[in-house]
C-alpha cells in the first residue's frame, strides 16, 4: 500500500461509517452512543456477571410500564425509581439490594456541614444500593461504577474518579467490603469507611498505567474492552 | 512509505475524524510522550502516531457498534438463570414533560464493514517496509 492507497482506504472507511450512522437518522442518538451509553450497557452486563460469579442471586425486574423486555438507560442521572427496570440482588433473610443505573447520590460532604448547592450530589453510572427511593446517601452505596468510553484515556479521569470516591467514603484501615461480607467468595478488601467498592471501567488499555494510586483508595480499574 | 507519507495520511485522518465528531480522537496531545528524565514532550514518530490514532478510532467505533449491544445482551442472559433483558433502550429528554424519547440501542449502527476495513488498513500500515511512497507526487509530498 502507498500513500494514495491509504488515503483512499480512509475515505472508504469514513464513507462506510457515514452510511451506517445515517440509518438510525437521529443526531441525539448518535451523540449519546458516542458519549458511551452503549458502553454502559456492556459494563452493566459485566457487573451482573461479576455479581453472579461472586455467588449472588440476581434477578431482572422489568419496568412497571412500557417495554417489559427492555432495560432502559437515561440521558442523565437522577433518583431511584423502582418502577424503572433494574436488577434485584436477593440476600438471605429477605434482604435485598438493587442494581440500578444513572443515579445521583448525596455525597459525604453533606454530612459534615451545610451543603445546599450543586455540589451536594454526584453521579454514578451504575450502583448497587440498599436504598429504594430518591437519592441514596453515600453510606447506602455498596458498589459504584464509573464508565469511561473515551478512546484515549487521560489522567484527568483518575482525578475525577478520586473526587467521586472522596464523596462516597473516608479513607480508613483495610477491611472486607460490605458487599463481599454478603457473598461467599472472594473477599474484597477496601480501605474505606463505609466499606463500599468502586470500579472505574474504561476501553483504552492505557488506563492500566494509572492503577496503583487509585487502588490505595479502594478504586478498582477494569479495562473492559468491547 | 516514509515519514512524509505518514504525515500526509495522518492529516487526512485527522480531518475526517473532526468531520464526524471524533475531535478528541484527532487531538495531537494524545499522541505525545514525556521523557521522564528531562520532562520533555515529543510527538510519537509519524508511523506510530498513525497506528495509535487508528486504534483510538477503532475504540471510538466500537462503542457505537450494534455488535456491542448484542454482545451485552448475550453476556447478561448467560449470567442470569431466569429472565433477562432482551434489549437495551435509551431514554432522552423531550420538549414535552413526562414523555422521554425512547431509542432502542439494538438499532445502533452496524459498523462491521467499517471496522473490518479499518483493521485491514492498520495491518497494511503496520507491515509497511518504510520505503518512500512511489505516488507521492500526486499529493505534493
Amino acid at each position: 500500500m502507498d500513500r494514495n492507497g491509504a488515503i483512499m482506504a480512509i475515505d472508504l472507511i469514513f464513507q462506510a461509517y457515514g452510511y451506517a450512522v445515517m440509518a438510525p437518522a437521529d443526531v441525539s442518538f448518535i451523540e449519546a452512543l458516542q458519549s458511551g451509553k452503549l458502553y454502559e450497557a456492556y459494563v452493566l452486563s459485566n457487573v451482573v456477571a461479576d455479581l453472579v460469579d461472586r455467588g449472588f442471586n440476581v434477578t431482572f425486574q422489568p419496568a412497571a410500564v412500557g417495554a417489559p423486555a427492555a432495560f432502559a438507560f437515561k440521558g442523565g442521572a437522577g433518583i431511584i425509581d423502582l418502577n424503572d427496570a433494574h436488577f434485584v440482588i436477593n440476600l438471605p433473610r429477605s434482604q435485598t439490594l438493587r442494581l440500578l443505573v444513572d443515579i445521583e447520590f448525596d455525597g459525604l460532604g453533606s454530612t459534615r456541614g451545610t451543603v445546599a448547592d450543586y455540589s451536594l450530589r454526584h453521579e454514578l453510572d451504575i450502583v448497587v444500593t440498599e436504598a429504594t427511593a430518591g437519592y441514596p446517601a453515600h453510606h447506602e452505596i455498596f458498589l459504584g461504577v464509573e464508565c469511561k468510553a473515551v478512546a484515549n484515556f487521560e489522567k484527568s479521569i483518575v482525578k475525577e474518579v478520586l473526587g467521586v470516591r472522596r464523596e462516597m467514603s473516608l479513607l480508613a484501615s483495610r477491611r472486607r467490603s460490605r458487599l463481599s461480607k454478603l457473598s461467599l467468595v472472594p473477599p474484597v478488601i477496601v480501605p474505606a469507611s463505609p466499606a463500599s467498592e468502586m470500579w472505574l471501567a474504561y476501553i483504552d488499555d492505557r488506563g492500566d498505567d494509572y492503577m496503583d494510586s487509585p487502588r490505595q483508595f479502594g478504586i478498582e480499574l477494569r479495562n473492559l474492552v468491547p | 512509505m516514509d515519514d512524509g507519507d505518514y504525515r500526509a495520511i495522518l492529516e487526512t485522518l485527522r480531518l475526517r475524524l473532526q468531520s464526524v465528531g471524533a475531535v478528541d480522537v484527532a487531538r495531537e496531545r494524545h499522541y505525545q510522550r514525556r521523557n521522564p528524565e528531562t520532562g520533555e514532550l515529543t510527538l510519537l514518530p509519524p508511523k506510530e502516531q498513525l497506528l495509535a490514532m487508528l486504534d483510538a478510532f477503532d475504540r471510538f467505533l466500537s462503542i457505537q457498534d450494534r455488535a456491542l449491544h448484542d454482545k451485552s445482551v448475550r453476556l447478561i442472559s448467560e449470567a442470569l438463570e431466569g429472565d433477562a433483558p432482551e434489549r437495551f433502550d435509551l431514554l432522552l429528554p423531550s420538549d414535552r414533560a413526562g414523555e422521554p424519547r425512547r431509542f432502542s440501542l439494538a438499532k445502533a449502527p452496524d459498523l462491521e464493514e467499517a471496522r473490518l476495513m479499518l483493521r485491514k488498513l492498520r495491518g497494511s500500515i503496520r507491515d509497511d517496509d518504510g520505503e518512500p511512497s512511489s505516488s507521492r507526487g500526486r499529493h505534493g509530498g
